[in-house]
């Protein structure tokens, strides 16, 4: 990876490290409330997957968009190499090149 | 009808063909900060999920005193799918600031915003500062108790501004305090006025970005052999996909897995509740607000921040005309300020946190 690449990689994850904090600290509160709440007013507010079957169906999905973009990422890789290899050659997009297949 | 002909029809009547020679004929430069052009098409992708799920909380939302919390605790306990999409507007905003920032500072970092782009820089600012409106705001929406909280404060601080200071205030809020008022002014803000600005800045922006092409930092010009290129259609938009791709499957992972919850709901009566803090992005302004005395000289400390903080914003906004130096010239103090920036940002915000 190159320098600059590890650089912005830094550089985001420090601009979200507050957001994230913040996040975190928030949802503590909020489930510690809602609980309170619950006891006095005995009124359900549910954030997010509430059972282990919505839990498990939520990490699911997950797992199936990852692999789906894994799988885009690497057929978006292939074209990618297969234009560079055109472009290397003096073929551009609209001038007879693969776009331009029918 | 075959796709051709349907592509034929509309090119004879909207002339969309023009359009694609000149996305074809347009380059992209390669080199070492190429990394950089990336993060102007991320916010476009964050905008437009913001646009799309905002539409789709618009469906439930309620913009009223009375209904508004009601209607966002609607939207993520009964709503199917409620709770994700109002989770993924919420994180897709703070992405989307993240990335007006790095963007910013990378324009900053480079000197892209020299002559002749220094009108593309302005219009840059003027879409951080909708993005962060979007986000005061959209803040107080939920009108649970530490929305109200905090826009009481955020509303109040242009009041320490002399003169025009109590009527932006007052315009604000609608009235002297904060109210159902307040809320539905930062709707009809929120979903009417900052998109039309959002748009009609965006354009402008896009448009300079084409005109002017993309920048290329000095140490590559100053080169005598020419950057290497890559054709923008279609060799550039495939890489950014594949980046938008890995983007948006960060930002649904995160949005399931720390979705924003609900408190409870605004009670205008009741006091200030203790610990309110802004959104992260406004943290370091929240922070150094706090730093200051109550009276500094003649005049009061929190005048005086925000005073200094809007000097700050304006000579950010005026820095093409500050650094108008001829491009070979590299301007190592400009540079160090933006790392000043950023470490002081960084540092105010955790500071706040703890």
């Amino acid at each position: 990876m190159k320098r600059q690449n590890i650089f912005i990689c830094f550089l985001m994850i420090i601009i979200l490290i507050p957001s994230v904090l913040q996040a975190v600290s928030f949802q503590g509160v909020t489930k510690q409330e809602v609980i309170k709440e619950n006891k006095e007013e005995s009124k359900e507010v549910k954030v997010g997957p509430q059972d282990i079957q919505e839990k498990t169906s939520v990490y699911f999905f997950l797992g199936w968009m990852w692999f789906s973009i894994g799988i885009l990422v690497y057929f978006l890789r292939m074209k990618i190499k297969e234009l560079d290899r055109l472009t290397s050659y003096g073929y551009q997009a609209g001038q007879g090149g693969i776009d331009d297949k029918e | 009808m075959e796709i051709k002909s349907i592509g034929d029809w509309l090119d004879e009547r909207a002339g969309w063909e023009q359009i694609l020679r000149f996305l074809r004929k347009k380059e992209v430069p390669q080199h070492k900060h190429t990394i950089w052009y990336y993060t102007g098409s991320a916010i476009l992708v964050f905008f437009f999920i913001q646009v799309i799920t905002g539409i789709m909380l618009l469906l439930y939302y309620k913009p009223t005193l009375n209904q508004a919390h009601q209607s966002v605790e609607r939207i993520m306990t009964e709503v199917h799918f409620g709770w994700i999409i109002r989770s993924i507007h919420s994180w897709s905003a703070t992405f989307m600031i993240a990335f007006v920032f790095v963007h910013l500072l990378s324009i900053w970092l480079i000197k892209a915003y020299r002559k002749p782009r220094e009108l593309t820089w302005v219009s840059g600012v003027f879409l951080l500062v909708v993005s962060l409106a979007f986000g005061f705001t959209g803040y107080l929406l939920p009108w649970d108790e530490l929305s109200l909280a905090a826009t009481k404060v955020g509303t109040d601080i242009p009041r320490t501004i002399p003169t025009v200071g109590d009527w932006v205030t007052k315009f604000l809020r609608g009235g002297e305090d904060v109210t159902g008022e307040t809320l539905t002014r930062f709707f009809g803000f929120h979903v009417s006025v900052l998109p039309l600005l959002v748009f009609i800045f965006m354009a402008f922006h896009i448009y300079l970005v084409q005109k002017h092409g993309m920048s290329v930092p000095i140490s590559d010009e100053l080169k005598k052999k020419k950057n290497p290129s890559l054709p923008f259609w279609s060799n550039f938009v495939f890489r950014e996909m594949g980046f938008w791709l890995v983007l948006i499957g960060f930002l649904v992972t995160i949005a399931v897995l720390l979705p924003p919850g609900l408190r409870p709901e605004a009670d205008l009566m009741a006091p200030t509740p203790e610990g309110i803090k802004p959104e992260w992005y406004f943290l370091f302004l929240f922070q150094t607000l706090k730093l200051f005395p109550a009276n500094v000289l003649f005049m009061s400390g929190e005048t005086l921040a925000v005073l200094l903080i809007l000097l700050g914003g304006m000579l950010f906004f005026l820095l093409p005309l500050i650094d108008n130096k001829p491009e070979t010239k590299k301007g190592k103090i400009i540079t160090a300020l933006a790392y000043i920036f950023v470490f002081y940002a960084v540092v105010m915000s955790i500071w706040s946190l703890l």
